[in-house]
């Protein structure tokens, strides 16, 4: 009897013991069960079509439902300032681009600062690719240093702010003069650009995919990724790292209230990395056009710091 | 050339059970999505697109163009019914539909706004299937410099918005250009005229600005009537039992007819605004009242007519179909819902580009068929919305004033979830209340921020493109010269019948004054 009683006691106790001693398991516990993944801008945009699709397996790979939450406003400062006021538990959830980023980089007043997240992953990076119209001295990169040269900040390049950053750091380095043209959004330049109004354009690679051959040639991928070589008709283009230069990339990044404990941002990067490899989550991502890169939350912390630096660097360009 | 195998597969594919039934939900969801302030086309479609991940392609068009057409009409339901427009598009049919709803004509106004909006967007349709690659080469010719002249060619028409006042209407402009400016330079991105507000930096958005304008400011004028009338609450139950119990007129087919000339506006004024990038169905709901007012100064349109409805609400559904030319035509897309179901069809396997026509027939000889009939189904479902809501516009005043503010307060909120909307519909509706105590149009304000902002970000484009060169930025290609002249033009006749308007007034007020001794 003594001895049942003392391997129960050493059996309860070692279970007690286990439960405090592995952080991983203990973490994660969401009141309700449920995870909210805040998205700082309204539906329906490319961060919100992430976040729907990533919430669809949930259950198979956070083991909880997750919901949703817009919380647009102030290029996204308001999702991520109202994150800041939330508990640091890991339940909510922060996924964005780089817009909020830049935006809080511009802003004086801004009431938050970019380095206030803990990054737990990357889903995927934007690449800026130029394109121009073939036939034309500047639709090859050598043409394109050739011309710029000798017509200083005659070549206009019309893309988004994000994308026109990226074309502004690289020309920057090249020291070439170049004539930015910032659009709201990615689908107005490509009119302006179809409609002869502008030389070059600076698209994504989903963008690029349905315009080349057919409407338009690759110059440069001003990014330090290379394409997928999926993108057969996009292959060739060079790269700013094969050039020999910096690239900057626009990810799409995923992180938590900076106070998280460690423990519980390692389970989410984790399982963000489980949410990524689900098939029906690839095959999802593959049909909006978009590629999967993920970055673990150690890697992705790293390169985000670098994104800071870069981005400190090339928003007085645009100016 | 038309490819009839694609047609014959898209008709077999479209015409189903299955697809007809997630159309006509789409059309229920999208009329109550729509009525519901703060809740547009876009957050409807945004919120229902996860559901066609699992549907086949078809399918998933019906449910979510069925969402768009709904809600575009939708948003006039609650325009007429409460002054509270459901979408920014329905804001212009505030002017006459929640007049005409005082008046006890509320069931005939939501009539006009239904039949008015399947008439234009079914001619619309049309448009677009007939000449959807040929539009949307002309809407390409639309650069930077032709887009600021389409943008003064619209500002010229704000004297006709300008009632009796020119002046108190220019003044109205200014107030809305300013407001236009607040956020962030759509060039620099730099911060401008937040007043330290970091929360502004984003600038203002539509949607807190109409409710608030339209809907607060009404309220605010009403309570104080209501204050100084001081009705009692015994009153207001009577008059619910008589607003479900007593019916009100209807609209016949002649009255419907009768404005043929504002649906034709809105049918030209929408299907062109629709298929240039950018522009959007309130631009066109805007335009075609302020180009029928223009048109026909005897019908008096902003004080309570059909056909101030009818041209509102033919021109923003007449811009449904076209808004979707460049993105089957170049994978562009023309709005927020256009870009939503250019998702979708990604999502689908036919990733919208200039190759649509040649590599998917069958997908996009569907969204056509689509489009059409979805037009039949809003009809039939509209049709019981307009019934209901035409009863609910008729409660008195003690129960619909606390409603209508209740409303406001939530259209606002639910537009983004963000609490600084809320803040910015209450300003504006105070700003509202005070114009209306100084008899400030109100119109001016709204198409003058709406206008303003692409006014300037084309125009700083044009002059970034050319280096800073005026002429060559303005009077570069043929067609800015045309729009230029056009603007001339229109000023020039604006100006002689705001002239010949007050020379008749004068006259007849003499005449009564003679007909008086």
């Amino acid at each position: 009897m003594k001895i049942r009683f003392k391997v129960l006691s050493l059996l309860i106790f070692a279970t007690i013991m286990l439960s405090v001693a592995s952080p991983g398991e203990a973490a994660m516990k969401c009141p309700g069960n449920v995870i909210s993944w805040v998205v700082p801008f309204g539906p329906g945009g490319g961060t919100d079509r992430w976040a729907r699709i990533l919430s669809s397996v949930s259950f198979d790979t956070f083991g909880m439902a997750m919901r949703v939450r817009n919380r647009p406003g102030a290029s996204g400062v308001v999702g991520w300032k109202w994150l800041l006021n939330q508990k640091a538990d890991g339940c909510i959830i922060l996924q964005a681009s780089s817009t909020p980023t830049i935006a809080i980089l511009k802003e004086k007043n801004s009431p938050v600062k970019a380095s206030q997240i803990k990054i737990v992953g990357y889903l995927s990076s934007f690449r800026s690719i130029l394109l121009g119209r073939s036939g034309k001295p500047w639709s090859t990169l050598s043409g394109l240093k050739g011309y710029a040269k000798k017509n200083p900040g005659k070549l206009t390049i019309g893309g988004s702010q994000s994308l026109a950053l990226g074309q502004a750091f690289f020309f920057d380095q090249l020291g070439l003069k170049m004539n930015l043209i910032p659009y709201s959004s990615t689908g107005k330049a490509t009119a302006d650009f179809l409609g002869k109004h502008i030389n070059t354009i600076a698209v994504t690679a989903s963008t690029a995919k349905g315009l080349v051959p057919g409407k338009a040639v690759g110059i440069v991928n001003t990014s330090a990724m290379p394409l997928s070589k999926k993108l057969k008709n996009l292959k060739g283009i060079p790269t700013a790292k094969q050039i020999g230069l910096n690239g900057i990339s626009f990810p799409r990044w995923v992180g938590v209230h900076p106070d998280t404990p460690d423990a519980i941002a390692d389970e989410i990067s984790d399982n963000i990395g489980k949410t990524l490899k689900h098939k029906a989550v690839k095959k999802l991502i593959k049909k909006i056009g978009e590629d999967i890169i993920h970055l673990p939350r150690a890697k992705a912390q790293k390169q985000y710091n670098k994104l800071i630096v870069d981005l400190e660097g090339a928003i007085p360009l645009l100016k | 050339m038309i490819n009839v195998d694609a047609i014959l597969d898209a008709f077999s594919l479209v015409l189903t059970f299955r697809v007809m039934y997630w159309l006509a939900i789409g059309i229920t969801i999208g009329v109550g999505v729509g009525a519901i302030p703060g809740l547009s086309a876009s957050t409807g479609i945004a919120l229902l697109l996860p559901l066609t991940f699992a549907m086949d392609t078809a399918s998933s068009l019906g449910l979510l163009i069925g969402v768009y057409k709904g809600a575009v009409y939708g948003g006039s339901i609650s325009a007429i019914s409460f002054a509270t427009p459901g979408t920014p598009e329905a804001a212009a049919t505030v002017y006459d539909g929640y007049k005409m709803m005082q008046r006890g004509k509320g069931k005939k106004a939501i009539l006009m706004a239904l039949y008015a909006s399947v008439t234009g967007d079914t001619l619309s349709d049309v448009i677009t299937i007939v000449v959807a690659p040929l539009l949307a080469i002309v809407a390409l010719k639309f650069g930077p410099s032709e887009r600021f002249w389409l943008m003064v060619l619209a500002v010229t028409l704000l004297g006709a918005l300008s009632g009796r006042h020119l002046a108190k209407g220019m003044l109205s402009a200014a107030l809305g250009l300013f407001i236009g400016t607040i956020g962030s330079d759509p060039i620099g991105a730099v911060s401008r005229n937040t007043f330290g507000l970091w929360w502004l930096e984003e600038g203002i958005h539509l949607i807190p600005v109409v409710i608030g304008i339209f809907a607060m400011s009404r309220m605010l004028e009403e309570c104080v009537d209501l204050l100084k009338e001081n009705k009692t609450v015994q009153s207001a139950k009577s008059a619910i039992m008589s607003a479900f119990t007593t019916g009100s007129e209807g609209l016949s087919f002649r009255e419907y007819l009768s404005c043929w000339k504002e649906m034709a506006i809105g049918l030209g004024v929408g299907s062109f605004v629709g298929m240039l990038p950018g522009l959007g169905s309130t631009v066109g709901a805007f335009l075609s009242f302020s180009v029928a007012k223009q048109a026909s100064p005897h019908k008096k349109i902003g004080t309570g007519v059909l056909e101030g409805v009818a041209a509102a609400e033919s021109g923003n559904n007449a811009t449904v179909g076209p808004t979707l030319i460049p993105l089957l035509a170049f994978g562009i897309p023309g709005s927020s819902g256009a870009a939503l179901i250019g998702g979708a069809l990604m999502l689908h396997g036919a990733t919208p580009s200039p190759m649509m026509f040649e590599l998917y027939p069958t997908v996009v000889y569907s969204l056509f068929i689509i489009l059409f009939i979805g037009n039949f189904f809003n009809l039939a479902i509209g049709r019981f919305f307009a019934l209901f809501y035409a009863r609910l516009g008729q409660l008195p005043r003690n129960l619909l004033i606390p409603l209508i503010v209740m409303m406001a307060v939530i259209g606002s909120y639910s537009f983004q979830g963000n609490p600084y909307d809320v803040v910015v519909m209450l300003v504006f509706g105070f700003i509202g209340f005070g114009m209306r105590l100084f008899g400030i149009p109100d119109a001016p304000l709204v198409i003058t921020f709406l206008i303003g902002p692409m006014l300037e970000a084309s125009l700083r484009k044009a002059l970034l493109i050319n280096r800073g060169d005026w002429f060559e930025a303005l009077f570069k290609s043929p067609l800015a010269v045309v729009l230029f002249v056009a603007a001339i033009v229109l000023t020039y006749i604006s100006i002689r019948l705001q002239v010949h308007e007050r020379i008749l007034s004068v006259s007849e007020e003499e005449d009564a004054e003679q007909s008086g001794l």
